[in-house]
C-alpha cells in the first residue's frame, strides 16, 4: 500500500480513545528489531522507531513490522533519539509515552504494569527496575556496573532509585512535555532522573524483566564506557 | 633588546593589532579581545623583562621562571582543552536539533496499517 501523505495517515492514528505511543530508539538493529516489533505492535499499534542513522535496513524492517519510523540522517546518540521520539509522540497528541529498547531485552507485558500507576493518576513517571523485578542471564560484571550507576545517581542526582539505567519507562503527556534531553549519548539516563527530580515529577519504580543474550551484552556498556558516561554527564552539566 | 625579543614582541604586537582591527571591522564583543590582549601583553612583559618571571617563581616558591612557565602552560592547556570540548558539545547539540527537525518533518509510515 502506498501512502501519499504520511501526515494524513498519522491523523488516523490520533482518532480514538487513549493514545499510548511506544518509542523505540534503534541503531543498526535490523537483525533484532523485527522480532521486537512483532510482539509489540499487535499489543500497542502506535509504535515509532527512531532510526538513529543506521547503516543497515533497520528502517525498512521496522516499517515492514508495522511501526512508524522517524530517521536521523546522522547518528546522534540514544539520548537524542529518545528526545526525538518524545517530541514526535507529543506532536501526535500522545496521552502516555513509553520508551522501549529495540534489542528485545524488554517484555511487552511489562508495559501494562508501567502504565497502571499512570492511569490511576498516582504518578507522572513510571521507571522500570530490573532489581525489583527479574533478570535473565545477567552477568555479575553487568550487575556491578549497574549498581555503581545507582550509587552514582544517588550522589549526583540525589534521587533514590534501584535501577538508574533502565530503558523501559512510561510518562504521562504532562511529564514528557517537561523532559528536554540535551545529553545526546548514553548519559541521558541520568539526565532523565535529574529532570524528574528538578521538575518535582511524581515517580514510581515498577518491577520489570530484563532478558540478556549474547547479542544484547555485546552492544551493552563496558566498565570503561560507564566511566566515560559519568564524565559526559558531569562535563555536560557545565556546558550551556 | 636581542633578536628574539624583537621578533617575538613584533609578532605579538601584530597579533594585538589584528585582534582590534577585527573588533573594529566586525563590531564584535569586547570581552574575548580584551582577555586575549591581556594575555599577549603579559607575554610581551615577560619577554622584555625575563627576570620578572624568575622573581615571581621564587616568590611563589617554585624556583625557576621556566618551571613557572611550564606550570602555566599546563594550566592553559587544560583550560583550552575544556573550551574546545565545550565548543564541540555545543556544536553537536546544534547539529542534533537540525537532525531532529529534519527527521520530524519526514516521518515514514508503516508498510501496512495496523488496526487502531
Amino acid at each position: 500500500m502506498t501512502i501519499a501523505n504520511p501526515q494524513s495517515l498519522l491523523a488516523l492514528y490520533n482518532v480514538g480513545m487513549e493514545k499510548t505511543w511506544i518509542i523505540v530508539p534503534a541503531y543498526n538493529e535490523a537483525s533484532r528489531i523485527g522480532e521486537t516489533l512483532r510482539s509489540l505492535v499487535p499489543a500497542y499499534p502506535q509504535v515509532v522507531v527512531i532510526d538513529d542513522g543506521s547503516r543497515d535496513a533497520t528502517s525498512e524492517v521496522a516499517r515492514a513490522a508495522g511501526a512508524w519510523v522517524v530517521r536521523h540522517e546522522v547518528n546522534s546518540g540514544q539520548g537524542a533519539a529518545l528526545q526525538t521520539g518524545l517530541t514526535f509522540a507529543l506532536n501526535q497528541g500522545a496521552d502516555y509515552l513509553v520508551t522501549f529498547d529495540a534489542d528485545g531485552q524488554h517484555e511487552v507485558n511489562d508495559i501494562a504494569q508501567l502504565l497502571a500507576p499512570l492511569h490511576a493518576g498516582a504518578v507522572d513517571v513510571a521507571l522500570g527496575s530490573r532489581f525489583l523485578g527479574t533478570t535473565v542471564n545477567m552477568p555479575w560484571s553487568r550487575k556491578v556496573i549497574l549498581k555503581a550507576g545507582v550509587l552514582f545517581t544517588r550522589i549526583v542526582s540525589n534521587i533514590k532509585v534501584t535501577d538508574a539505567h533502565n530503558g523501559l519507562r512510561a510518562f504521562t503527556r504532562q511529564a514528557a512535555s517537561q523532559i528536554h534531553l540535551v545529553q545526546d549519548r548514553m548519559a541521558h539516563a541520568s539526565e532523565v532522573l535529574d529532570q524528574i527530580q528538578a521538575r518535582r515529577l511524581r515517580y514510581q519504580e515498577v518491577p520489570v524483566t530484563i532478558r540478556y543474550t549474547a547479542a544484547t551484552l555485546a552492544k551493552g556498556q563496558s566498565s570503561l564506557q560507564a566511566v566515560k558516561i559519568a564524565g559526559e554527564l558531569l562535563l555536560g552539566r557545565m556546558i550551556k | 633588546m636581542n633578536l628574539f625579543q624583537i621578533l617575538a614582541v613584533s609578532l605579538l604586537g601584530l597579533i594585538i593589532v589584528g585582534e582590534w582591527l577585527r573588533v573594529a571591522r566586525h563590531r564584535l564583543g569586547l570581552g574575548g579581545p580584551l582577555f586575549r590582549t591581556l594575555i599577549w601583553l603579559t607575554a610581551i612583559g615577560f619577554i622584555l623583562f625575563p627576570d620578572t618571571l624568575t622573581y615571581l617563581a621564587r616568590w611563589m616558591g617554585i624556583g625557576q621562571g621556566a618551571n613557572l612557565l611550564l606550570y602555566l602552560l599546563a594550566l592553559a592547556f587544560i583550560a583550552v582543552s575544556f573550551m574546545l570540548y565545550a565548543r564541540t558539545v555545543q556544536l553537536r547539540r546544534q547539529m542534533t536539533l537540525l537532525v531532529r527537525h529534519l527527521a520530524l518533518s519526514q516521518p515514514l509510515p508503516p508498510h501496512h496499517q495496523p488496526k487502531v
